[in-house]
């Protein structure tokens, strides 16, 4: 569904990413960790057009969407829950929700949609006119899945949906993010630590420094040591 | 080797970069005033007093990253003070009789004066910096214009000692070009001087980090006022020239026009370096020249072509537009002129810088 | 108490004025950290719309010949054409930049117009005579106002309310919202960045175009500089209001406004010539007790 081939971005003057390859399926759980600074971010950022790559190409559902503006990757069914959620604070649920289905109309999508996902957040029904900047880290990150979903994705990038979070209303954003797999959404989680992995994700990558440290289907992983070791940088 | 390009990095070789700046200036400063025809002693003069002007707005900042759009109304404040000192001294009780008894019946010499001048506006920057630097760069920039339209407000209608919006007359032409260029030697000592200071140091290194800037505060505060108010005596001093190179000074000429030219050289020539100054005011007065020439009416094969009025100013604005949308660090791309390579001092140095010449030229 | 009266009339009418520009301001700041300083000559361009392109002190009237109507439209629109083609060949190219460079770089591109209009009219100030019936007093109140002020209330007030209820309540004023908060954000949910910084620029250009008729009906006359200082006076109410806050921008248009009538009114005779130099130094102050203005955008400001 997404292939990245020899991707190389710079962030600002800094290469942050060098020769990036990888291979991601349709209905597929895929986690992306790695250290702070190792480039996991810049990778989203990029796919979801945002950056634009130094070298190399992104192609999605086969077409190249490297180069695109990000509203034109929305549209082709591309989504990016951002790290730290990023709602729109003075604007409320509901206006957050209806820019969300602005790249999914384009789809065409419809206000059905927007019942259907706020049936899985019981919570932003409750507050629907209220600024978003009300409502705390979890229903932000729940706010953000929710206007992500809106636009139609078919593949769904989340970047650490657990930052700053505790740890039991992590559970609640992974306890939603299942629901999504069983829908067969497509779904790229980066994340600093592989605690998650195990129990969530089909496969595993390890980014380190700007490149592939180490990549594998979680059910073949039967020792967790090869990560663990990509992870740190010993070899 | 290839930083020796930085002079902050080669103590030893100092005082190359300032020394290469001001000593072609000063020889032709010499070579015009004593061998060249009035007319061009003339442009060089006006040249040079904008060099000095430049010089203090890159004093400011290149060190801050906040450009400065009100450092004219330090050289009106400037040129006003030193008329009230130097000027016509038979008029003064009765055109400017609010000015202080002290000063409204006797002449002072023109070079204390001069300094004097410098000093008011420097005072007068200190104060207003104090409240100014305190606002992050955007706010602070549109401050200082407010400070150019504040000086527009006051001077144009304190009537009783700048004679409001009318001309002033009989101040004495003293300025030549070998004058003007020893306040452009000192102005590049001075700039040189700031820019490798501590002060000047810290200053750079907190203009991109925000968050270093807050960590901070106080001091970069206090180092924002300190050039700021540095920067001013030498506005003031440029307004000084260019009131006593014409003689007449009005409110008007302290205004958009001015601010305009200057930001064009420095933005022209760029920020980040001295040279680009230097180079700036050089590039942008040769266009200046020429299309004034242009404006005026040029005979070409017997055809007498004339740029419309308002040439000038729009072929000015237009280089400016085009090089900050091609060339936002300016022509000198924040490089320093490489005074070592022209000394001629190692050949096999600069085969290397030649060949990496565009990989190190980040600042 | 009339007297103090008429200085409110007086301050809301100007105030209302500055509202609008700083609204436009706001707009554009917004999205792009841009101070855009070419909102001035949109406000002038229109407003020598009005005359056959002249170097005379008392030209005749071109599209100011015109009926009423049509003559407001085409007003109106050329601002928006204007306003349209300096955001495609300005300040498309260089959208990027640090805010720095597009200050400048838009004090340059105002500078080109103003001298290219200068030109083309010369900077002779020109008498117009459009709607002199609109200097008629009227009683309003228990005061003599003349019309025009009520008349720039009028427009302005209902400018300002469509404005702000298609902020409020449009997909358009939607996505302007967002840009305005989190512009990368927005595109990552397909706001689509070209279209929603070309409806801020048309709505400023729009703005500039009643703001000129506004301003020719109220002096009778054109100048070069005609929308330099309102602009800049407008553009510290968008700081005092606090950059990037909509709201903040027409709070601090009427905000300067008042302050500055009541200069006017009472500042001592002797000080009252020096009216913008103490409603600068009020603008400083104000950003000095609150640097982020009057309604703080959190953090937001500092986002590229």
């Amino acid at each position: 569904m997404l292939t990245l081939r020899n991707l190389a971005v710079n962030y600002g003057a800094v290469p942050a990413i060098h020769d990036v390859s990888a291979e991601f399926e349709a209905g597929t759980v895929n986690f992306i960790v790695g250290p702070n600074g190792a480039g996991k971010s810049t990778l989203l950022l990029t796919i979801a057009g945002a950056l634009r790559p130094r070298m190399g190409s992104i192609s999605f559902r086969g077409k190249t969407i490297s180069g695109m503006n990000p509203e034109d990757v929305a549209s082709q069914g591309c989504s990016l829950v951002p790290e730290g959620r990023q709602v729109f604070s003075r604007l409320t649920i509901n206006e957050n929700l209806r820019l969300g289905s602005i790249a999914g109309r384009r789809k065409g999508g419809s206000s059905a949609d927007t019942e259907e996902v706020l049936s899985l957040f019981p919570i932003l029904r409750e507050r629907y006119s209220q600024a978003a900047g009300t409502l705390s880290g979890g229903e932000q990150q729940q706010l953000s899945i929710a206007r992500a979903l809106l636009t139609r994705p078919e593949l769904l990038l989340i970047d650490e949906p657990s930052l700053g979070l505790a740890p039991l209303v992590v559970d609640g954003v992974y306890e939603i993010l299942r629901k999504l797999k069983n829908d067969s959404l497509t779904m790229i989680i980066v994340e600093q630590q592989a605690t998650r992995v195990r129990n969530n994700g089909d496969t595993v990558t390890v980014v380190r420094d700007g490149h592939v440290a180490f990549s594998s289907k979680v059910s073949t992983i039967s020792d967790y040591s090869e990560l663990e070791k990509a992870y740190f940088g010993f070899s | 080797m290839k930083n020796n390009r930085f002079v902050s990095s080669i103590p030893g070789d100092t005082w190359l970069l300032p020394s290469a700046l001001a000593i072609p200036l000063g020889v032709v400063a010499v070579g015009v005033q004593y061998f060249g025809p009035p007319t061009i002693a003339v442009t060089v003069t006006e040249i040079y007093i904008r060099l000095v002007a430049a010089l203090a707005i890159y004093m400011f900042s290149s060190n801050t990253g906040i450009i400065s759009y009100g450092h004219v109304a330090f050289m009106g404040i400037g040129a006003y003070a030193s008329a009230w000192q130097t000027c016509c001294v038979m008029m003064k009780p009765i055109t400017m009789h609010g000015l202080p008894a002290f000063l409204k019946t006797a002449n002072f010499p023109v070079v204390p004066s001069a300094i004097a001048a410098g000093v008011l506006a420097a005072v007068v920057a200190l104060v207003a910096s104090l409240v100014i630097m305190r606002l992050n760069s955007i706010a602070a920039a549109i401050a200082t214009f407010a400070l150019l339209f504040i000086f527009q407000s006051v001077y144009g209608h304190w009537d009783s000692v700048t004679m409001g919006v009318s001309t002033m007359i009989g101040l004495p032409q003293y300025v030549t070009p070998v004058h003007v260029w020893i306040w452009v030697a000192i102005a590049i000592l001075v700039a040189f001087i700031l820019q490798n200071s501590s002060i000047g140091l810290m200053l750079r290194a907190s203009r991109d980090e925000h968050t270093a800037a807050r960590a901070c505060g106080a001091r970069i505060l206090k180092y924002r006022v300190i050039a700021f108010t540095i920067s001013a005596f030498f506005a003031g001093i440029a307004g000084v020239m260019l009131g006593h190179r014409i003689g007449t000074i009005s409110v008007a000429t302290f205004h958009l026009d001015l601010t305009f030219l200057l930001l064009a050289m420095v933005v022209v020539g760029g920020l980040r370096s001295l040279s680009g100054v230097v180079l700036g005011v050089i590039i942008v007065s040769v266009i200046m020249e020429v299309l004034r020439l242009f404006q005026g009416g040029v005979s070409i094969g017997g055809q007498i072509v004339s740029l419309p009025a308002g040439s000038v100013q729009i072929g000015i604005a237009l280089v400016m537009i085009l090089v900050l949308r091609f060339r936002p660090d300016g022509i000198a791309k924040g490089l320093e002129f490489d005074v070592k390579r022209w000394l001629g001092r190692s050949s096999d140095e600069v085969a290397l810088r030649r060949s990496d010449s565009g990989s190190s030229a980040a600042e | 108490m009339s007297y103090f009266l008429q200085s409110i009339v007086d301050g809301a009418s100007l105030g209302s004025i500055y509202a609008l520009i700083a609204l436009a301001i706001g707009f554009v700041f917004g999205i792009l950290r841009l101070i855009n300083f070419t909102q001035s000559d949109y406000i002038t361009y229109c407003a020598y719309a009005l005359i056959i392109p002249s170097t005379a002190a008392m030209p005749a009237l071109f599209i100011g010949a015109w009926p009423a109507a049509l003559m407001v439209i085409s007003v109106l629109l050329i601002g928006v054409v204007l306003a349209l083609l300096t955001e495609r060949f300005a300040f498309r190219a260089i959208r990027d930049a640090e805010p720095e460079i597009l200050l400048i770089s838009s004090f340059a591109t105002s500078y080109l117009l103003q001298h290219i209009l200068m030109a083309v009219y010369s900077t002779r100030p020109k008498s117009v005579s459009i709607g002199n019936w609109l200097g008629e007093p009227v009683a309003f109140a228990g005061l003599r106002v003349p019309l025009i002020q009520l008349v720039t209330l009028g427009v302005t007030g209902a400018a300002l309310i469509a404005l702000v209820a298609m902020l409020r309540y449009t997909e358009f004023g939607i996505k302007i919202r967002a840009a305005a908060e989190n512009y990368r954000m927005a595109r990552l949910l397909g706001v689509r960045a070209n279209a929603v910084i070309a409806g801020c620029f048309a709505i400023s250009g729009l703005i500039g175009g009643a703001v000129s008729l506004l301003l020719v009906a109220q002096t009778g006359s054109l100048d070069i500089l005609m929308g330099v200082s309102p602009v800049i006076i407008a553009f510290f109410a968008t700081v005092i209001g606090g950059m990037g806050s909509l709201m903040g921008a027409v709070l601090g248009g009427f905000l300067v406004g008042m302050v500055s009538q009541l200069l006017q009114a009472y500042l001592p005779g002797e000080a009252r010539e020096f009216r913008d130099a103490f409603l600068f130094a009020f603008t400083i102050l104000v950003l000095i007790a609150r640097p982020n203005g009057l309604i703080a955008s959190s953090a937001i400001g500092q986002r590229t």
